[in-house]
């Protein structure tokens, strides 16, 4: 059985969920073994619902009267119960920051080693996984040995598909036997971050500027564009070193990771740490004077010009059409 | 009150590189400060600053030459080095439990209060050693703190967590714990000149994984690397070359095309 960890939001699943229990699908069939998830929170019942579709046979609802809210100790100390309990030959799970956290609590706990990022495995008595590093700029093939198999699935790589043959999940009720001390760290309040405007990480559209601005004046046409088409507005590592956008501004590793429809980014090279933060962009149109940056490559539409001339006409152009 | 900073090298590949079986070439690779680890670090760095008895030592994985890295952690305030390496682990990808079992040897020897480290490395963004330090010593844990405040006289530190989605949690977490620092939390200073001197004189002790009492099976992975290669890309950019005026009519179009245009 193959034991996927499932995050949701009041009981739909996540993106990167779905893309988890596609791969978690292929691993199975593998394998020959069923799926199974494991959910926290009272929402289990809607959840086997949305999952069940994906080929998912059983879900097991954890729920624990200490445990309301995220608590990473006790969700992955959960999760190894479960596996004493069902002995899964893998458990799978989603590539976000929640997925990793408690990953890497079973494994510790466990005393494991993970996989995380994976794209591909040839599944045996170990498992030859194709995963990605440097956030995907190179590929590994490496092998994973061990009793359970512990995976991620590499983020926004893999399409989302219900299975051909899915059907409804049963919900089965776990309570973990849990100890002071992995509820020792809990939420005890969540705040909507206070910054005004699309928040980056959730935008439809982004606009971002990079050394090629020049200055912090430079941004001024790019928060134009960004107010014409309803952007968030980003910036590149450079231009937070340098002084001209603040920290919070940062696309990239370091920075937000964003997931848009539409990504403009203007006079960015393209550098391995900001490719990390915006490969979850669909589609990229770069403004670059230099028609060998690594972004061009990575761009489906890409203006070779000076973006001091090219944004302002293109701000021009966008209002004479929309009468703005 | 100690605090124990894991610093690692931050390793970046040039845009042109080529593969040396399961390595990206060396002549290829440039080493720094790891960025995440540089926040965590000046976080310390600022409680010994504000209380006279914290004492800052920093903890890191790797042969003589991140020496150079480490002396850049002392040069910017830490006040002692310790560095753990084996010949044996050279060419290996240390996987996160194998690297906590080495650095949480270093924290059993210096029993510090609290254990700060960047919440991932640029190479392979596990993201996972802290909990699995965390894990092995028993202490509580909390990672991607952009807001730490200790209550020292309680033993209990608050911590902002910052999720993905621009969600914020708080947290109260009990000492000793080990914390994983998001960028952005302070602004990591640079070493003035006469940091730079001074970590010239400061300890910096290296020690092997066995004088820390850790066993060659400690050390085995069952994550192994068979080879490391470049994805294929498939570029099929649209290029506008023109000049800006005639390209921006065209781009306004695709954007409307898009429906990205308000």
């Amino acid at each position: 059985m193959i034991l996927t960890f499932v995050e949701h939001e009041a009981g739909v699943p996540e993106d990167t969920t779905l893309e988890a229990l596609t791969f978690a699908r292929d691993v199975a069939d593998q394998t020959d073994s069923a799926i199974e998830a494991v959910v926290f929170g009272d929402e289990g019942p809607a959840v086997a619902d949305e999952v069940g579709a994906y080929g998912v046979g059983a879900v097991h609802a954890v729920s624990h009267p200490d445990l309301d809210t995220y608590a990473p100790e006790a969700w992955g100390e959960s999760v190894s119960q479960l596996v004493d309990e069902l002995s899964p030959e893998a458990v799978i799970a989603p590539g976000s920051d929640r997925g990793h956290e408690v990953l890497a609590h079973t494994a510790a706990k466990r005393d494991l080693a993970m996989a995380a990022n994976c794209l591909e495995v040839e599944a045996g008595d170990s498992y030859e996984l194709t995963r990605q590093r440097w956030g995907g700029t190179l590929l590994e093939h490496a092998r994973l040995s061990g009793e359970t198999k512990l995976l991620s699935a590499a983020p926004n790589e893999i399409s989302a598909e219900p299975a051909d043959d899915g059907g409804e999940a049963a919900v089965q009720e776990f309570e973990p036997d849990l100890e002071e001390s992995d509820l020792r760290v809990q939420i005890s309040s969540i705040e909507e971050s206070d910054e005004e405007g699309i928040p980056l990480g959730e935008a439809r559209t982004v606009v971002s500027g990079g050394r090629g601005v020049g200055s912090p004046e430079g941004f001024d046409k790019l928060e134009e564009l960004a107010d014409l088409l309803d952007a968030a507005i980003g910036s590149s590592r450079a231009a937070v070193n340098e002084g001209w956008r603040s920290h919070d501004d940062q696309i990239g590793q370091t920075g937000t990771k964003i997931s848009p429809k539409l990504y403009i980014p203007c006079g960015i090279s393209g550098a391995v740490q900001h490719m990390v933060g915006c490969k979850g962009a669909e589609n990229i149109m770069a403004i670059n004077t230099d028609p060998e940056a690594a972004i061009i490559q990575k761009a489906e539409y890409a203006v070779i010009g000076d973006l001091h001339e090219v944004v302002p006409e293109l701000n021009e152009a966008i209002r004479e059409e929309t009468g703005q | 009150m100690k605090v124990l900073v894991t610093v690692a090298e931050e390793v970046t590949v040039d845009d042109d590189f080529e593969i040396d079986g399961t390595r990206v070439d060396d002549r290829y690779l440039s080493y720094d400060l790891n960025e995440w680890d540089d926040y965590a670090l000046e976080e310390a760095v600022q409680l010994s600053e504000q209380h006279d008895d914290v004492d800052v030592v920093t903890a890191t994985i790797g042969p003589e030459r991140v020496e150079e890295t480490v002396r850049q952690a002392l040069a910017k305030g830490a006040d002692r080095a310790v560095r753990v390496w084996a010949d044996a682990l050279a060419g290996e990808v240390l996987d996160p439990v194998t690297k906590a079992r080495l650095l949480a040897a270093v924290a059993r020897e210096e029993e510090p209060d609290l254990v700060l480290s960047g919440v991932q490395t640029g190479d392979d963004a596990f993201g996972a050693t802290g909990v699995a330090l965390a894990q092995q010593l028993g202490f509580a844990w909390a990672a991607v703190v952009n807001d730490l405040d200790i209550d020292r006289e309680a033993g209990v530190a608050s911590v902002h967590r910052e999720l993905e989605g621009g969600v914020e949690e708080l947290t109260d977490v009990e000492l000793p714990a080990v914390f994983t620092i998001q960028t952005g939390i302070n602004e990591p200073r640079y070493a003035s000149l006469r940091g730079i001197r001074q970590a010239q004189s400061k300890p910096l002790e290296a020690a092997s994984p066995s004088e820390l009492g850790l066993s060659a099976g400690d050390l085995v992975s069952s994550l192994s690397v068979a080879s490391l290669y470049e994805p294929e890309t498939e570029s099929d950019v649209t290029l506008f070359e023109g000049d800006a005026d005639e390209t921006a009519g065209e781009l306004a179009d695709l954007l409307r095309e898009k429906g990205v245009e308000a």
